[in-house]
């Protein structure tokens, strides 16, 4: 067998594809829910109706002032996250090991707003970095990062004779294989640069956790554990004073911030600091104004300047993308979209093309199990994770666990029902039922809504239409995916 | 001659598995050492940050270049010996 640069890619961009596409469909699916992650913690919350633009009055600073005070005496560490065009309620937050949780006050009363616990869109995001593993996971992400710019690599040498041709050509109807080669090249080619931009940044975002800035040496030395101090010599913390008007500090944050809007508060003992906020510019920055408590005085400004900061700034900003508007968040999507489709119909036209040779052979089935229950079970799971949120009772105790737990079930649940499948070689039993289930739970999310949550269907339309009108959509798309199959007759 | 495809085509793998072993475990400290080389620059975390950019752009292009053909693999093992002369010669 003759040996040649596009066989010898060939084979690089299927095998690295394939094992690091699976775990790609998972971060790319979350990746691009993250996008609206804010908004659907807010369908998540039907209860917490504030419309958008709502003015931030001081009578609400003065009571999350107040609402901080009392939590700093209890010894609860919290910040105070400022109204946005995205988020409009004042939240006083703290971190519980797992989420931010805390509560959100109306930005023209300060009274709290009672809303359902629950894990929110920042449960996709935290999916999408950490695999919920933490550092480990998110030292996965990344090195899954780098493979999949290897394969993306590999792929464009295979390809560059064909680069234009590929865009313009697209036979449903021809072979299966055919079909399914024309389907990836042109959704690869099309969002080849956004693909490669967002990979690249999102390695970037961690960069340290797979390339550390210390020399190769020295990776293999154990750190020295912190040593604790003994147990008395800390000073037990005194009662903290009370905040001084926030009101004011904000006006002056903004003209030290250059006009910037103000994102978050952190408090310290004897400072508060207020952040830029993310979605004043491209520039995902943490500059912030510095002021001495009690008395509220201006202490400076922390900037991070240089051109290779800014470089930086302007490569986490893309990859998060909280300064897009809604035009170019919903561009973001669909390219999340289109790349994740580049991935999965990856994944499907390597089972495809080696169906004939080794489908009987039990790494294959295995292989084919962990394909469905990826590209249909991750789907599934991440619908029955929002019915799960409006289906629990509001004040049942551990609801946003019963809602991971929810997710995590329903994946689980499918992967069994793959491997159940493909251990019998019935593949279409395994793919069809799986994407019944998608069409039932995305179709019926706009009926779920309605009756579960038909007073903020009312007040806040665009989001619960874009939400609902997605999950009309995806069940459309995987219904129509299911008639091919059928008429396949495999 | 089926037995001797099959003994090919497990060869011809055999290769290309050790082919992407060797590959990583050359590209990797070759991204590395191009980042301290940079961090090495006067400039303190900023240009850590730099050689993370660079290096981390370089890195997938090391392995396919690597993997792609023993002239790459060539070309990689010399461009690491040149970053670890001027991290010497640097520090």
């Amino acid at each position: 067998m003759r040996e040649t640069l596009r066989t010898r890619m060939g084979w690089l961009h299927g095998w690295a594809g394939f094992v690091v596409g699976l775990l790609a469909v998972c971060i790319f699916m979350t990746g691009t829910l993250s996008v609206f992650d804010t908004e659907i913690t807010r369908w998540m919350q039907p209860e917490n109706q504030v419309p958008a633009y709502t003015p931030l009055t001081d009578t609400a600073l003065d009571a999350a002032s107040s609402l901080i005070h009392e939590q700093q005496v209890r010894g609860v560490s919290v910040f105070l996250t400022l109204p946005s065009a995205r988020s409009p309620t004042l939240d006083v937050l703290h971190y519980d090991g797992r989420q931010f949780v805390g509560t959100l006050l109306d930005p023209r009363t300060g009274m709290p707003i009672p809303v359902r616990a629950t894990m929110g869109g920042t449960f996709f995001f935290s999916f999408h970095y950490t695999l919920l593993e933490g550092t480990t996971g998110t030292r996965i992400v990344n090195i899954a990062g780098v493979i999949l710019l290897v394969a993306i690599g590999s792929g464009i040498v295979i390809h560059i004779r064909a680069l234009v041709p590929d865009i313009v050509r697209l036979r449903l109807s021809a072979a299966r294989l055919r079909g399914w080669l024309d389907a990836h090249l042109l959704v690869s080619v099309l969002f080849l640069p956004f693909t490669i931009m967002i990979i690249y940044t999102g390695v970037l975002v961690n960069a340290g956790l797979i390339l550390p800035a210390i020399p190769l040496a020295n990776l293999f030395v154990h750190e020295k554990p912190p040593t604790t101090p003994a147990s008395g010599t800390k000073a037990a913390p005194g009662v903290p004073p009370p905040l001084p008007p926030l009101a004011p500090l904000l006006a002056t944050a903004r003209h030290s911030l250059q006009g910037r809007d103000a994102g978050f508060i952190l408090f310290s003992p004897d400072r508060l600091s207020v952040y830029a906020s993310d979605a004043s510019g491209p520039f995902l920055t943490r500059d912030h104004a510095d002021f001495r408590l009690p008395d509220g005085r201006l202490l400076g400004m922390t900037t991070t300047p240089g051109r290779i900061a800014h470089i930086m700034q302007v490569m986490h900003g893309l990859h998060y993308a909280r300064f897009a508007t809604p035009g170019l968040r919903w561009l973001y999507f669909v390219s999340g979209l289109c790349a994740t489709a580049m991935i999965g119909s990856g994944l499907v036209l390597f089972l495809m093309k080696r169906r004939s040779r080794s489908g009987h052979r039990i790494g294959f089935r295995v292989a084919e199990s962990l394909t469905i229950s990826t590209l249909t079970g991750l789907p599934v799971s991440a619908l029955a994770f929002l019915w799960c949120n409006r289906m629990l009772p509001t004040s049942m105790a551990g609801r946003n666990r019963m809602e991971i737990g929810c997710f995590l079930g329903a994946w689980i649940l499918c992967a069994g029902h793959a491997s159940l499948c493909t251990s019998g070689r019935r593949m279409n039993m395994a793919w069809r039922p799986q994407l019944r289930l998608i069409a039932l739970l995305g179709g019926g999310l706009p009926v779920l809504d309605a009756l579960t949550g038909s007073r903020a269907v009312y007040s806040l339309p665009a989001i619960h239409a874009a939400i609902d009108g997605t999950g009309l959509l995806v069940a459309i798309i995987v219904l129509y995916i299911r008639r091919r199959l059928k008429g396949d007759g495999e | 001659m089926t037995t001797d495809r099959t003994e090919d085509r497990t060869r011809l793998t055999r290769n290309r598995i050790a082919g992407i072993v060797i590959a990583c475990l050359v590209s990797y400290p070759v991204a590395c050492f191009v980042m301290m080389d940079i961090a090495g620059m006067s400039g303190g975390n900023a240009t850590v940050q730099l050689g993370q950019i660079i290096a981390l752009a370089g890195l997938p292009v090391l392995i396919v270049l690597c993997f792609s053909a023993y002239a790459g693999l060539l070309s990689v093992c010399a461009a690491g010996c040149v970053a670890i002369i001027v991290g010497l010669l640097v520090s």
